[in-house]
């Protein structure tokens, strides 16, 4: 690799990593939001600093900062008689192998820029979803390890619990993307992006949600319950087993496997846009259209306008207020008239030299750059907020439910939707 | 090994790196002041009996084991569900067969009850 390659790829690898940590302790916050507003409270709005006399709170947006702060500085506990080593690594089991399930996401369009190519992807590997089950799999082994090493009994039933639970939905998870494996006939991530663009059958966006609806229901809830989140909080049923596997887990060390767990989610959301959303695809459009100033100008306003409406609801701020709203418009159309000059201006303009002339001959590829990542974004949050929304929907399942749910359904059902995959795409091939 | 393995080496190394540096930060920066009492296994405040590492039901060991067949199996799978558009016919009816003996295994294991977690 040349050294421009290996500064791009290390850029690439901040930004991935970057993404996943400033979206995971949002999401800490936005939980906790979410359940005040499930159960009718005003939910955390006390932390504060203290800026001229004045106390800034941020609607509680200060929280995952307090939380971090206040978890660094708690005392580390040690079970006396617990496997000290195992119990020492497995936070790290935890959260590393879901921190590295983001290298073969490919988080927008593969662009042109001053003459190098930019993969929006850490690494392009053939065999993307295999990494993916790979690593999605070590983490396993964080959950189980801690509760098994910290010598305490609702730890052991809650390390049982997780362990055969979650290789019971791998075993699901597996077998629901065999469908959609076919119809693209790639393991390459970028591959199963780039298949997922244009229409199918004159009116629906070719995306795997569209094309293979059953085996996306059945990877959402498989997928679901690989974050051991509610309705699937069995190795951790505060009712039950008090806290599961991390009972005798303090500061930090607990705090890594909240982290880890709202990183999964996270990951999960990503690989579910990539799979079945079409990534960064824009809907009913191919991957060209990127190139259109008036497509730029569009999708622009309305992931700005999202992005903008998306800040202000953090914030808190009245959405009724029209200056809020009239914030939202005016945010969109910058975006969008921005955007759309980016891509646009040359062909406006014809070619012109100096600065100015380098920026605008690669506008229309930064604009696709810039877009392609709002877009990727977007569909992230919005599966994000889902996957809180059905978490304070459903109550826990009990634990044979559970099993019976993933041995005696979802496989069955995976199974059967493969099957009819293949008759499908053999008639209508 | 192809150049396309390097960068997810660095993602690798990086994530590592930052688990491994807020594991050092818990460690470093948090008081640690043991005690007997401390340190005994938390169950809600009375006294823990007996040994931890007693006898749990057998069905974890048994899904366990349904885990690695399973699994193999769908690997397995893969490489067919790759190559399904150009091997057409013949070799969908091999998969079913391949499908049917796995149905044959899911059947048996359900029929046994190895499933049944309700009793």
């Amino acid at each position: 690799m040349t050294l421009a390659e290996v500064i791009i790829r290390l850029v690439m690898v901040a930004l991935a990593i970057g993404l996943l940590m400033s979206i995971a302790p949002l999401l800490t916050w936005g939980e906790r939001k979410w359940s005040a507003l499930a159960q009718d409270r005003v939910g955390p709005n006390r932390a504060a600093i203290e800026l001229a006399g004045k106390s800034i709170t941020l609607n509680g947006l200060l929280y995952p900062l307090a939380d971090g702060l206040k978890m660094i500085f708690k005392e580390d506990f040690m079970p006396t008689r617990g496997e000290k080593f195992l119990h020492f690594v497995s936070p790290w089991l935890a959260v590393f192998p879901a921190l590295a399930v983001v290298a073969v996401i490919p988080l927008g369009a593969r662009v042109n820029l001053f003459g190098h190519e930019i993969p929006m992807q850490v690494a392009d590997l053939d065999a993307g979803i295999l990494y993916l089950f790979a690593f999605a799999s070590l983490s396993v082994y964080g959950s189980t390890l801690a509760g098994w090493a910290s010598n305490n009994k609702y730890g052991l039933l809650g390390s049982l619990r997780t362990s055969s639970m979650l290789i019971s939905y791998e075993v699901a998870m597996g077998l629901t993307l065999v469908g959609l494996m076919m119809t693209v006939g790639s393991l390459r991530l970028s591959d199963i992006v780039e298949y997922q663009q244009g229409t199918m059958l004159g009116f629906l966006p070719r995306w795997g949600i569209f094309m293979q609806p059953f085996g996306a229901l059945l990877f959402f809830v498989s997928a679901f319950a690989e974050t051991k989140r509610a309705p699937f909080d069995l190795p951790e049923a505060e009712s039950e087993l008090v806290a599961g596997y991390f009972i005798e887990y303090s500061g930090m060390k607990f705090g890594m496997f909240y982290l880890g767990e709202f990183v999964e989610v996270v990951t999960g959301a990503c690989l579910f846009a990539v799979l079945f959303f079409g990534g960064w695809q824009l809907p009913w459009a191919s991957s060209e259209a990127y190139y259109n100033p008036l497509v730029v100008g569009i999708g622009g306003f309305i992931s700005t306008a999202y992005l903008v409406f998306f800040v202000i609801t953090l914030l808190g701020l009245p959405l009724r207020d029209p200056r809020i709203q009239f914030a939202i418009a005016a945010g969109g159309f910058l975006g969008g008239a921005g955007l759309a000059l980016l891509s646009g201006a040359e062909g406006l303009l014809g070619p012109k030299g100096g600065v100015l002339g380098l920026i605008l001959s690669n506008g229309p590829e930064l604009a696709k750059l810039l877009m392609s990542l709002m877009v990727f974004t977007m569909k992230i949050l919005i599966l994000c907020w889902f996957h809180i929304l059905l978490r304070w929907t459903y109550p826990r399942f009990r634990y044979d439910q559970v099993m019976k749910l993933g041995w005696k359904m979802l496989l069955p059902a995976a199974l059967v939707n493969l099957v009819v995959t293949g008759i499908v795409l053999l008639i209508i091939r | 090994m192809p150049a396309q393995y390097y960068p997810m080496l660095m993602i690798i190394a990086l994530a590592g790196l930052i688990a491994a540096s807020m594991l050092t930060l818990a460690t470093l920066m948090g008081p640690y002041r043991p005690s007997k009492q401390k340190g005994e296994p938390f169950e809600c405040g009375s006294p823990s009996r007996g040994s931890l590492h007693q006898r749990f039901s057998v069905k974890f060991y048994i899904v366990a084991i349904l885990f690695i067949l399973f699994d193999i199996e769908i690997v397995f799978i893969y490489p067919w569900a790759i190559q399904f558009m150009s091997l057409g016919m013949l070799a969908f009816v091999e998969m079913m067969i391949f499908i049917a003996v796995l149905v044959a295994g899911l059947a048996y294991v359900w029929k046994k009850g190895a499933l049944e977690w309700e009793e």
